[in-house]
């Protein structure tokens, strides 16, 4: 079984060798450093030991090849562990103190440490990529894998390219304001009142806005990168007050305007119907009446012009206030 | 941070509120007036007899007056008010009772009288007036008068002038359907002026009532039988004639008798024929109403010749062409002396206030009616009136005998030829007896002959000058002497007994 690992990970190397662009291959090696790894994995039981140790090698040889860093040997490891049977070796891979001693005296900052078993037709692994400087667990990785060893490998290698992708770490915004109480919606969904700490952001940009009563919004973009604590402090500056009159006066202007031109053609159709009466008298006093609904009407259709006009400046003038400020 | 819209919306709504301003600006002018012109140009109709005539006022305010159009049959209506004293537009009337019509040239009714056309006189557009009683159910066109509902009514024979009433015109009988009014004036004048011919423009007429005498029919309520109130020595028609409202007032192409003559006559419309008295130029149906400068005013019209009054001859007189001796270039005038014989009266006061050198006189002591005539002066010899010879007749005034001055007619007592009327001579008669105003002869065709003697006179041979028939009873030695044309064992015989 160890030789046909041994092989499948001599295969499966020599094909991505041979497949992998120049440029990605140069880029790789660009990247290369001075730093030394240390790797051990376990089984989770005395028949996964071989597996484990065979999954360490390709563990090694995939992080040798793909970061060009130097590797620390199994064995190398293992002896200054100093650790014999495998319960005592998985205790100390879960403990960082008893890693930093081993990681000390092999001369590496990082350890990639982890246990590997299987259940059935299904292989488990979890890999931790440890750090002895920091004292903490860079990255963390499990996997579980239906197939054989033909799967297992790749998804290996897989784990291994994830374990040093650099970790994303989320950003916040920490939103205040002058005006305390103003209401914080971020990516259109409402989070508080300032003050206000949104919760962690994924960076990148965001929509901001905030609003208060009687004010203009303030909508925003911006920029959050990882792990950053982006204060926002918002002046009156930012929150202009918004002018409630032109509302009520365009309100007033476009109801009067309505009421004279509804009176003025009231007056209208009034004034055009026909004069009736007994006699010519009657007949004129009715056209009287209807020269006075004629002229009423003129008047109302005037006001009702006057006010539509008022109306339509205020609307033009004070757009903004009757209808708030579109988005940029 | 949130931005202002950009320009075009700005630009956008702008141009909306100009397009607003401008479309407020323009919906006072075009939506909301009055049709003044409309009620204008309608009729009214209304009614002279209520307290109100509901008329209203004009556009300067003046109150509209009723003119009634019921005196010819045709419906009441509102028309402008008029100062009788003041000068009146060349193109209205001022009637004497106050009220103002329109003037119209019949002529301009291009399908003329009685041509199908709308009509309407009433004070609503759905309360359509009654077809007036009497009017011709076509209707002409609104051409003479401009204006539906009204129709140009004729007011001069002589001449393309009338006035726009509510009354249908007529030109002939068949046009007046109504059973009472059936008869158009039109063929009335016809008759009574055969011999004008095409001289008379008897068209645009209205439709009037005949043979109430002769058939004791009665006539519409507001008529009178003019037989029935004028003597038969005047020959009125038989015809019903509107009475005078209380004001005296009479539709155009009639006078209020007793207004231009005197209390003693009746009060009815009669039509202002040629010779006939008149107050104003709207009173005469032909011709012009010319003051003759002796108190009052006759309908007369203007001549070159004596053909031109000569045609005119008929039941209302004879006509002779007048001239003005101080202006003997100018036109004449016809004249008839049947028109100043003299206005009917009781007493003299009655005539006075026309002429008050006017006498009222009686021919028979038991004449129940005078006539109002100028006493003869002192020589006996009657001065002319109007050009027209007058003579000396006797009568009797406020119970005493007196003489008076009357036209020079046939068989008339006179003193010289120029106290008769043309042609006719002043000859004596019987020793003792008066000269007489006549035509010398040789046989009664003569005197036949004659314009103003006619039927009336006969031939005396042994005098050689007509004479005046003789009445029933008389000493006759001829049958041409009798009035009935039979002269029995010397003696005028009645009509109807054996020769």
């Amino acid at each position: 079984m160890r030789k046909a690992l041994v092989l499948a990970v001599a295969f499966s190397m020599s094909a991505r060798l041979a497949v992998r662009p120049p440029r990605a291959w140069s880029a790789e090696v660009e990247e290369r450093t001075n730093e030394k790894l240390a790797v051990l994995v376990l089984g989770t039981s005395e028949q996964d030991a071989e597996l484990a140790d065979n999954l360490t090698e390709v563990i090694i040889g995939t992080i040798a090849q793909r970061r060009g860093v130097e590797m620390a040997g199994r064995e190398e490891f293992r002896a200054r562990l100093g650790l014999e049977s495998e319960r005592r070796a998985q205790a100390c891979i879960d403990d960082l103190a008893c890693l930093g001693r081993a990681g000390v005296s092999l001369g590496v900052r990082r350890i990639v440490a982890g246990t590997v078993g299987t259940r059935g037709k299904q292989y488990l692994f979890n890999l931790n990529l440890n750090n002895i400087e920091t004292h903490k667990v860079e990255q963390h990785i499990f996997r579980m894998v239906e197939g054989g060893l033909a799967d297992l490998i790749p998804a290996v290698q897989q784990a291994c390219d994830e374990l040093f992708r650099p970790r994303v770490e989320p950003g916040r915004v920490q939103l205040t304001s002058s005006l305390p109480g103003a209401r914080v919606s971020i990516d259109n969904a409402y989070l508080g009142v300032t003050p206000l700490i949104s919760g962690t952001l994924l960076t990148g940009k965001h929509s901001v806005r905030v609003e208060a009563e009687g004010r203009f919004p303030w909508v925003s973009t911006v920029d959050v990168f990882p792990g950053q604590d982006l204060g926002v402090n918002l002046t009156e500056v930012n929150l202009p007050r918004r002018r409630s009159w032109p509302t009520s006066a365009a309100v007033a202007s476009g109801s009067l305007a309505g009421l004279s031109l509804a009176a003025g053609g009231f007056l209208g159709v009034l004034s055009q119907l026909s004069p009736s009466g007994a006699t010519r008298e009657d007949v004129q006093d009715d056209l009287r009446q209807k020269q006075r609904f004629a002229s009423a009407a003129n008047v109302a259709f005037i006001c009702g012009a006057a006010f539509s006009a008022a109306a339509l400046y205020l609307v033009v003038r004070y757009h903004e206030d009757l209808f708030g400020r579109s988005p940029p | 941070m949130g931005t202002g819209r950009g320009p075009t919306f700005f630009s956008g709504l702008l141009g909306w509120l100009w397009l607003a301003l401008a479309a407020a600006a323009a919906l006072p002018g075009s939506a909301c007036r009055v049709d003044q012109q409309q009620f204008d140009n309608r009729v009214f109709a209304c009614n002279v007899a209520a307290p109100s005539t509901g008329c209203g006022v004009d556009d300067t305010g003046q109150a509209l007056m009723c003119f009634p159009g019921q005196q010819l049959g045709a419906t009441d209506f509102c028309t402008e008010a008029c100062d009788v004293a003041a000068i009146t537009p060349p193109d209205r009337v001022c009637l004497i009772s106050g009220t103002s019509l329109r003037t119209c040239h019949p002529s301009d009714d291009v399908a003329g009288p009685g041509a199908p056309g709308p009509r309407s006189a009433d004070p609503s557009s759905d309360q359509p007036s009654g077809q007036p009683s009497g009017q011709p159910s076509g209707q002409p066109p609104a051409g003479a008068c401009g204006r539906p509902g009204l129709d140009c009514y004729r007011t001069d024979l002589l001449s393309d002038e009338g006035v726009c009433t509510t009354m249908s015109t007529c030109h002939s009988d068949e046009q007046c359907r109504d059973p009472v009014r059936s008869v158009c004036a039109t063929s009335f004048l016809a008759n009574l002026y055969a011999g004008a011919g095409t001289v008379l423009q008897n068209d645009h007429m209205y439709c009037l009532q005949t043979g109430c005498r002769a058939h004791g029919t009665a006539c519409s309520p507001g008529e009178t039988c003019l037989q029935q109130v004028i003597m038969a020595s005047a020959h009125p028609a038989d015809i019903c004639v509107p009475n005078c409202d209380s004001r005296g007032s009479c539709p155009p192409n009639f006078f209020c008798y007793r207004k231009v003559s005197t209390p003693a006559t009746p009060a009815v419309c009669i039509p202002g024929l040629l010779g006939f008295t008149c107050a104003s130029d709207i009173d005469c149906m032909l011709g012009k109403c010319v003051d003759n400068g002796i108190g009052y005013k006759v309908c007369t019209t203007t001549c070159d010749s004596e053909d031109d009054c000569r045609r005119f001859d008929g039941e209302q007189g004879k006509f002779f062409c007048i001239e003005n001796p101080a202006n003997p270039t100018a036109p004449g005038l016809c004249q008839t002396p049947d028109s100043y014989t003299g206005s009917l009266c009781n007493t003299t006061e009655e005539c006075q206030p026309r002429n008050d050198q006017e006498l009222c006189s009686r021919f028979d002591a038991g004449d129940a009616l005078g006539t109002c005539l100028l006493p003869c002066p002192d020589d006996g010899i009657c001065q002319p009136r109007v050009g027209i010879n007058h003579t000396c007749v006797p009568s009797i005034v406020m119970g005493q005998p007196s003489q008076v001055c009357f036209p020079g007619y046939f068989s008339l007592p006179c003193v010289v030829s120029s106290n008769c009327l043309p042609d006719l001579k002043c000859h004596a008669t019987l020793p003792g007896g008066p000269s007489i105003c006549t035509q010398s002869c040789s046989t009664s065709d003569d005197c036949q002959g004659d314009r103003w003697i006619g039927s009336n006179g006969w031939c005396e041979p042994q005098l050689g000058i007509c004479l005046g028939k003789l009445s029933d009873g008389s000493a006759c030695s001829t049958s041409d002497a009798c009035k009935s044309g039979k002269c029995v064992a010397t003696k005028c015989a009645t009509s109807g007994a054996g020769s």
